[in-house]
């Protein structure tokens, strides 16, 4: 049996940052894995940690942030582990990320053709000026821009979002990599841009064999894009498993609740439901279920200790007492 | 200042054991330049209004800690004293400074147009000087005197706040809250003051009060070259220069001085970099708990 | 009762260049926009970036002045007013934006900020009954008189979009201009604000004017659709019809490409590619302005402009596809 080594492999992460208010406890053992062309979404609210776990998965976590247990496997290898030469060697090439803002990815002073140059000589080690232009407007013909020599050419701020996102996938995936981070790549983009941005990436990862970690907080993004959803609160997996399984049968009380408190376009819904309460303080957690607080469903036993993660159906987890380990 | 910014910058202070060296200083100051007449030991020799022929050029002891000077009076007084004199500039020159420039900025950055341009440009050319070179320039005019060192470096100094304000107030006047106001059907004139100055000022009054350790220096350095205050005021640039001339034999007479402006200076200094950490805002993100809304 | 009517808004924004700003040419924000918003009605203007949207709500509110048309606020041209009938449209005509931490003045205490209008405009009020009012609409809104005393950058975003809330409730207006309101909040907290704007329009017989990019908000708030693009608005009609029957080319682009959290209604949606993106609004192009990108072009649509017409009853497109010749 020939065992194919996953691209991605998040065991046990747990991440906290050190701030003069105290140490915030962002990512509690949160794990999961991508394969070889599958696009797993993190989904959740803002301070849900789940951008904290992109950036640890590239390296670039800020200097305050403090990677307490787990382990990151790209193709096999602990990158918590490396060093900075060899994190740097991995970092833009087997591992690439796109954010929120495509701005953020280009320093403004350089041309897009530039920057892509730059990276593709470093990372793959082309110093042919001649192939590296060449690879450079095969990368920006790969993503779909019309006019690759003009973009080639320009300065980010000349190029519209849609535009400058679609060079931003350029540049990462012009590494060949085997996994793409993408940040929110889509909230700032108007609805029909980001139904081509998303169409764009779900045309990569077959084309490229891509391992998607696909982070949003849009449910209907993550319909749209993923094979598998992890919702995360509070810096905890709450659920987990294929996307059409969890958003049509949601189990956690919280992803249910998510669903319920979104308004549609395509059916009219009654009136919205929402979740009472806040976020809690990723200081102080309470010593039960991070959710318990603001849970409608909640059991004597959630205020006492955090549920484990169970398999509830083959591929489906949750974490929430309802459903526990039936060991 | 808004409470939240002046609660970073102190829990910073707190933990940087150097900006809390620097707070201890120029709260040192202050309180020292404030209660000085009535703590000086030697008190007419502190306003230079003794000539004690016996006691010239003694080297510090128990009785005149810093020693005396070439006019028999105790330096340490005059120190104490100098610091009264200092704070008063300090205090002046910035407060004149700010009296004249945030009118300037306010109007420029609200009003706009051509006046605004036309304000800036004026700005722009007292820019051009050498801020220093300036004042001496006009100390040197004016005469010397506490009132016309004042006003001299203020009036080098006021382009700087006039431009802090006017960038301050232009970014200002398009945010929601400036429309909002609009839409409440405030009169423009109290949208200015009510909603725009209060927001523009901050970094301004936080600028200011840090520029006193600058005000300080550019005294000294007015006296010390002889267009700054007059004797027998025991301005410390001053007490420096009268200490020049013997700084062979007797040391003490200038060095005390020169210490006590080294080190109120490094102490604003530190201070002031304390609260430019404080104001970076991806130090700041660090800083307090990740707030989104 | 039609409460606001916009006739024909037109905004153009000149573009400046050199040293003495001669005007080389116009950006059109706004090119010939007329409609409706009667009252208790919620009435939404859907666009994407660049459609003119949101410059047409700032002309609704006084903050731009348009280059020609007419704005009638029951029954008066908001342009022409003087004196006491600006406090008067100031009075009726409020506005709620999208960030509240960029549009409430740190500085100020929340109780503050809610006194403010009904110190400019109930002068007859005393401080006390001011106090005593600043706390009903606090109550209204959902917050307790603890708050009143905090800062703005001391609430979640979900409690301050409140404070905007009561602060635009406060001198009970007519009409609410509601720019993007729920964008910059958490999902969980979109619905808690969403649900206290329709109770409100209840309790309070309210209209809003609601700028929005976000299709399925529109769908749960809204009574009327208008459908912007480049300046122009190309389609319009209530909400469940527009929906249900989509007209226009770009309407139906739109409404193909907003995803669902619901796997079964995505695989079967059926996807309307516009390609390419929104050409600016300094030339936009000849004819129908959405020729160069729509999937049905026909010759007339790249040489004349359609009318907005009434397809069917209540409802208007501007398409020659619907036009009958």
């Amino acid at each position: 049996m020939m065992s194919v080594t996953k691209p991605l492999v998040v065991e046990n992460l747990t991440i906290h940052y050190y701030t003069l208010e105290g140490i915030v406890k962002a990512v509690r053992n949160v794990s999961f894995s991508v394969e070889r062309g599958e696009s797993v979404c993190l989904v959740g609210e803002s301070g849900s940690g789940k951008s904290t776990i992109g950036l640890a998965i590239v390296g670039a976590l800020p200097a305050n942030a403090r990677i307490i247990s787990g382990k990151i496997l790209v193709s096999g290898v602990n990158v918590l582990e490396l060093d900075q030469k060899e994190l740097e060697k991995i970092r833009g090439k087997e591992v690439s990320i796109i954010f929120q803002d495509p701005a953020a990815s280009f320093n403004p002073l350089f041309t897009i053709g530039q920057i892509l140059s730059d990276v593709i000589k470093h990372k793959l080690g082309i110093d042919d000026k001649e192939k590296l232009k060449k690879k450079a407007l095969e990368a920006l013909r790969i993503v779909g821009l019309p006019d690759p020599e003009r973009v080639y050419n320009s300065y980010p701020h000349e190029l519209s979002g849609g535009m400058l996102q679609r060079a931003a996938i350029a540049v990462a995936v012009s590494t060949n990599p085997k996994i793409l981070v993408a940040d929110e790549p889509t909230t700032m983009l108007d609805v029909t841009l980001q139904a081509q941005i998303l169409d764009l990436l779900q045309d990569l990862r077959k084309k490229l064999g891509l391992a998607l970690v696909f982070i949003t907080h849009n449910l209907g993004v993550a319909a749209t894009i993923c094979d598998r959803i992890l919702v995360i609160y509070a810096g905890s997996t709450v659920e987990f498993g294929p996307v059409d399984e969890v958003l049509l049968n949601p189990l956690h009380p919280y992803t249910r609740k998510l669903i319920e408190c979104v308004p549609r376009s395509s059916v009219r819904v009654g009136r919205l439901k929402y979740i009472p309460g806040s976020l809690p303080d990723l200081r102080k957690l309470p010593p039960g279920c991070v959710f318990e607080p603001r849970c409608e469903e909640a059991l004597e036993i959630c205020k006492m200790k955090p549920p484990e993660l169970v398999e509830v159906k083959p591929g489906h987890f949750v974490a929430c007492h309802k459903y526990p380990n039936k060991r | 200042m808004i409470p939240e910014d002046v609660r970073v910058i102190f829990r910073l202070i707190k933990t940087n054991p150097v900006s809390l060296a620097g707070l201890v200083i120029v709260v040192g100051f202050v309180i020292v330049g404030i209660i000085a007449p009535y703590i000086v030991p030697y008190p007419e020799d502190a306003w230079g209004e003794t000539y004690n022929i016996e006691k010239r050029y003694l080297p510090p002891s128990l009785e005149h800690p810093f020693g005396t000077d070439d006019m028999g009076r105790d330096v340490f007084s005059r120190v104490i004293l100098g610091a009264r004199f200092s704070l008063i500039i300090a205090i002046g020159v910035v407060g004149l400074a700010l009296l004249i420039g945030i009118p300037i900025g306010l109007i420029a950055g609200y009003v706009g147009g051509k006046l605004g341009t036309a304000l800036m440009r004026i700005t722009d050319m007292f820019l051009a000087f050498p801020p220093l070179l300036l004042a001496i320039a006009l100390a040197a005019t004016l005469g010397r005197g506490l009132v016309n060192t004042i006003i001299a470096l203020a009036i080098s100094w006021w382009p700087w706040y006039a431009r802090l304000v006017y960038v301050q107030v232009n970014s200002i006047r398009v945010l929601p809250y400036v429309d909002a106001a609009r839409i409440v059907g405030l009169h423009p004139l109290a949208i200015m003051f009510k909603h725009v100055l209060p927001n523009a000022l901050t970094p301004v009054t936080v600028q200011a009060a840090l520029d006193m350790g600058s005000a300080i220096l550019e005294a000294a350095g007015l006296s010390f070259l002889g267009v700054g205050v007059k004797p027998p005021t025991p301005e410390w640039g001053l007490l420096v220069t009268e200490g020049w001339s013997s700084i062979n034999v007797a040391w003490w007479i200038s060095l005390f001085p020169g210490l006590a402006i080294l080190i109120t200076v490094l102490g604003f200094n530190l201070l002031a970099d304390a609260v430019r950490e404080a104001g970076d805002p991806r130090l700041r993100r660090i800083l307090l708990v990740g707030r989104k809304i | 009762m039609t409460l606001l009517e916009v006739v024909d808004l037109v905004k153009y924004f000149p573009i400046r260049k050199g040293i003495f700003g001669r005007i080389v040419g116009y950006v059109k924000a706004v090119d010939g926009v007329s409609f409706k918003v009667g009252e208790n009605e919620t009435f939404a203007l859907v666009g994407e970036s660049g459609s003119g949207k949101t410059t047409t709500a700032k002309c609704i509110l006084g903050l731009f002045k348009p280059t020609s048309g007419k704005i009638l606020f029951m029954g008066k041209n908001i342009l022409e007013l003087k004196g006491e009938d600006v406090k008067w449209y100031r009075k009726h005509v409020q506005a709620v934006f999208q960030n509240p931490f960029l549009s409430l003045n740190p500085r100020m205490k929340v109780e503050d900020i809610v006194a403010e209008p009904l110190k400019v405009h109930r002068k007859d009020l005393s401080k006390e009954e001011i106090r005593e009012m600043v706390y009903e609409i606090l109550d209204k809104v959902g917050l307790t008189r603890a708050l009143a005393k905090r800062y703005p950058y001391d609430l979640s975003g979900g409690q301050a979009q409140r404070v905007a809330i009561a602060r635009a409730i406060a001198l009970k207006p007519k009409l609410i201009v509601l720019d993007e309101p729920t964008s910059a909040l958490d999902v969980s907290v979109q619905a808690q604000i969403l649900n206290l704007l329709i109770d409100l329009k209840e309790e309070l017989k309210l209209s809003y004017l609601m700028i929005s990019h976000d299709l399925s908000v529109v769908r749960y708030i809204s009574d009327w659709v208008a459908v912007m693009y480049l300046g122009k608005i190309v389609e319009l009609a209530r909400t469940e019809e527009l929906f249900e029957k989509p007209l226009h080319p770009y309407t139906q682009a739109l409404l193909s490409a907003v995803p669902e959290p619901d796997p079964k209604i995505m695989k079967s949606k059926k996807r309307i590619v516009l390609p390419g993106e929104p050409p600016s609004a300094i030339n936009p192009p000849p004819g129908c302005r959405l020729h160069p990108r729509c999937p049905y072009v026909m010759d007339t649509c790249r040489k004349k402009e359609p009318p907005l017409v009434e397809y069917e009853k209540d409802h208007w497109v501007a398409c020659w596809l619907y036009h009958k010749r």
